[in-house]
């Protein structure tokens, strides 16, 4: 093991704050990558070595990272890490460049020590094939050289392959403490140590075959998970790193590059085409073309006009540089909340994961315990039996199958939704999902977009209802205000001169000669926006307007029932407005004028009556409500998404995700099934079988690795996404790929 | 039979150079993006 570093690096005001950030309550928050994590004990070990410094700290194996809260006063940056290295774990910083950097050197170790157990191993296997399938005795001198041949090929694979697992028990053994690498090791060192001493005595059986293989096994499940790991953090890193670490800020001395940490709220900053913001902030040229993908899922590149807000890691789309004033930078934009949320969600546990963790470490005791109880009985009768008993069974049991069974399905699940634009808060609310069998819809905002569209007209006698029509259009043209998209889809050859817009009021303009208003026109009880056109004083017409469906709300509520959801809408908007939109989407429940504590009692007493609910809103309004639901999804954007606090949150702007997220929980679930079954089922049949002693050790080892690859596997079947999606498309040069 | 005494320290050898070129080409960085490196644009510059 190397010096300690020194960290000290970390405790500078500028460093700090870059891979850190100042929490409400005046904490910090930090994420750090940790390499050389194996199993639950490693995740505990650091999470014990941390404590004295942390105000909490939550390590996760399947992503390699721990989130730690301190309190700066009583801690420094710098004490974190070395408490970290001093568990005996690499620690590093969250950022893009140096932890891909590590994982690809760990990650380039792995496969060789695969590579060379599974070169070796097949040598070893090849020789030890003639004790099994050649009876003809062979010439003693052949037959020992063959034995330290093998010794010679199973010697690197034990010290050298297998050495992750033999440190990661001796560490645990060093603190008096027992992980899955205990039972695994002793069975390694005690075939490789008997084999030995029978090749040195010339007679006695040799196990350099079972020890071989049983290492190339357990290291194919290693990579497996290792895989599944860094699915995971893919997503987790491509959003960390699609905050540029550099700006070009404008001053009056022209362009000057700094650190991203350098930029002030206020600052104008300059982006190159192709690049990415820096900083969230407001535009300020006129329009511009941005790839929100990575914010939103959305691959339609967005048109953002000055003034509107605009996201730091959104692509420059356009062909010429575009400026905005910094509202939010470093972590406080709300890339690095989104980024915050994925990780939160990573790292929390879900309570079957607690258990299950529980349950594997009380597995190695009694494995443990069940070789010494087999060796006592087997030794009287032959000791070469109780020894290939014992060995047997610590080989053959597989406490890590039952482990990795949900964390591996669950970071599979939520990489999959991730990709389809929706974001997973909190881990359990996708194990509560299948449990639903209704959901809830409110209505504006979330079913309805922010357009409107004209439902309703009241003309003057006399007048045409077309020309009315052109007219109001002709008069909307070019006007950024909700009422004019109205109008936006009326052709007209018509066109208003002298436009003018009133704010508060409406426009006003000059069609064929005519001065014409159109303005609010209050007044009526139903639920509708009602303007009316004015010529002169002379009221000619009148337009109710409403605001207009999404245009996939009938697919998904379609979707939705067929998946077996009761589907209902909860909405504060009039009766009529409510039992209108309900038609449309062929719901039939639905309850209409509720306040929002009328909302929360209505939401309660369905609870009270056992129903399973799901609740949908644009969560802003909605929040009581929201959380008053067995899972909550907020179809938000923008700053509203970092605040919200659903369990699920679209970040796209379509409810077509709502039936995938459903079905990947199904499926997500049924995987978790699978996989317990088959862990607790491998095991309580392969110890007994173990200890009757009809299990010779190569044969466990054949199936312990299978055991584990096997559940690897089965999650990793849940990443599959359909094959073409718009999403997979990355239009960000990561430094992976520029590299 | 007896050939097997040549033939197995060879295989021994051949093993080493196996497991010594799987060192070079992941130290050389062979198998670190196997995903990109099939939607590179082809290099006709060499």
């Amino acid at each position: 093991m190397s010096a300690p570093r020194d960290w000290s690096l970390y405790d500078a005001a500028d460093t700090l704050e870059a891979v850190s950030h100042r929490r409400a309550d005046g904490r910090r928050e930090m994420i750090l990558r940790i390499e050389g994590m194996h199993c639950q004990n490693c995740v505990r070990h650091i999470q014990d070595a941390v404590a004295p410094l942390t105000r909490s700290a939550r390590v996760n194996l399947s992503t390699g990272t721990a989130e730690l809260v301190w309190d700066e006063r009583a801690a420094r940056a710098s004490q974190l890490f070395a408490a970290v290295e001093q568990a005996g774990f690499t620690p590093g910083p969250l950022n893009p460049e140096p932890s891909l950097r590590g994982q690809q050197r760990e990650r380039g170790a792995m496969l060789l020590r695969l590579g060379s157990a599974g070169l070796l191993g097949m040598q070893v296997m090849m020789l030890a094939a003639t004790q099994y399938f050649i009876d003809a005795p062979l010439e003693p001198a052949i037959e020992l050289l063959m034995r330290y041949a093998q010794w010679i090929m199973a010697t690197p694979v034990l010290l050298y392959c297998a050495w992750p697992l033999l440190d990661s028990a001796a560490r645990a053994l060093r603190e008096r403490r027992v992980n899955m690498d205990v039972p695994v090791s002793l069975a390694l060192l005690m075939a490789y140590a008997a084999s030995g001493v029978n090749v040195l005595r010339g007679s006695g059986h040799v196990y350099f075959d079972s020890v071989t293989m049983f290492v190339f096994l357990l290291l194919v499940a290693r990579w497996f998970e290792g895989q599944g790991r860094a699915e995971a953090t893919k997503r987790l890193r491509t959003l960390a790193s699609a905050q540029p670490l550099t700006a070009l800020r404008e001053s009056t001395d022209g362009l000057t590059e700094v650190s991203s940490a350098a930029l002030a709220i206020g600052d104008v900053i300059v982006v190159p085409p192709g690049a990415a913001l820096a900083a969230d902030g407001r535009l300020l040229d006129a329009t511009a073309e941005l790839d929100e993908s990575l914010l939103t899922g959305e691959a339609d590149p967005a048109v953002r006009h000055a003034g509107d807000a605009v996201y730091a890691g959104a692509v420059n789309l356009g062909g010429a540089p575009l400026r905005l004033r910094v509202s939010a930078a470093q972590q406080s934009t709300t890339l690095s909340h989104i980024n915050r949320m994925i990780h939160h969600a990573q790292t929390q546990q879900p309570r079957v994961q607690i258990l299950a963790d529980r349950v594997a470490g009380r597995i190695v005791i009694a494995v443990l315990l069940a070789a010494a109880g087999g060796v006592l009985y087997w030794y009287p009768q032959s000791p070469e039996t109780a020894f290939q008993v014992a060995l047997a069974v610590l080989v053959v049991t597989c406490p890590c199958a039952l482990s990795l069974a949900t964390p591996v399905v669950l970071a599979a699940a939520s990489s999959r939704l991730a990709a389809s634009g929706l974001l997973l808060t909190r881990a359990d609310a996708l194990l509560r999902l299948p449990q639903i069998h209704h959901v809830c819809f409110d209505k504006t905002g979330t079913l309805t977009t922010g357009e409107m569209r004209q439902v309703r007209l009241w003309i003057c006698d006399g007048e045409n209802e077309a020309r009315m029509l052109e007219i109001a259009a002709a008069l909307e043209r070019g006007i950024r205000h909700p009422v004019a998209t109205a109008f936006a889809g009326i052709s007209t050859a018509l066109r208003a001169q002298a436009q003018e817009s009133l704010p508060g009021l409406g426009v006003r303009g000059r069609v064929d000669g005519v001065e014409y208003r159109l303005l609010a026109d209050p007044g009526s009880d139903d639920d509708l926006t009602w303007i009316a056109l004015y010529a002169g004083e002379h009221r000619l017409a009148r337009f109710g307007l409403a605001h207009a469906l999404r245009p996939e709300a009938v697919g998904v509520v379609q979707q939705l029932m067929t998946q077996g959801l009761r589907v209902s809408i909860l909405s504060g908007d009039s009766e009529r407005a409510v039992a209108e939109t309900a038609a449309r989407l062929g719901v039939d429940d639905y309850l209409a004028q509720l306040k929002p504590d009328q909302k929360l009692a209505e939401l309660q007493m369905m609870r009270a009556q056992g129903e399973r609910l799901w609740m949908v809103g644009d969560g802003i309004n909605d929040a009581p409500t929201l959380a008053a639901a067995d899972v909550s999804t907020a179809l938000a954007s923008g700053a509203a998404l970092a605040q919200s606090q659903a369990d699920l949150l679209i970040t796209g702007s379509s409810l077509d995700v709502l039936p995938e997220a459903l079905a990947v929980a199904r499926e997500a679930q049924q995987r978790i099934r699978e996989n317990l079954i088959w862990a607790v089922g491998y095991n309580l049949a392969a110890v007994p079988l173990a200890l009757m002693g009809l299990v010779t050790p190569w044969i466990a080892a054949l199936g312990m690795g299978i055991s584990s690859v096997t559940v690897v596997l089965n999650a990793l079947r849940l990443a599959r996404r359909p094959a073409t999606s718009a999403a997979d498309w990355t239009p960000q040069p990561t430094p992976e790929h520029a590299a | 039979m007896s050939s097997l005494f040549v033939l197995i320290p060879l295989g021994l050898l051949f093993t080493a150079l196996a497991a010594g070129f799987l060192l070079l080409a992941v130290r050389g960085g062979q198998f670190e993006d196997l995903k990109q490196i099939g939607q590179r644009m082809p290099d006709d510059e060499d």
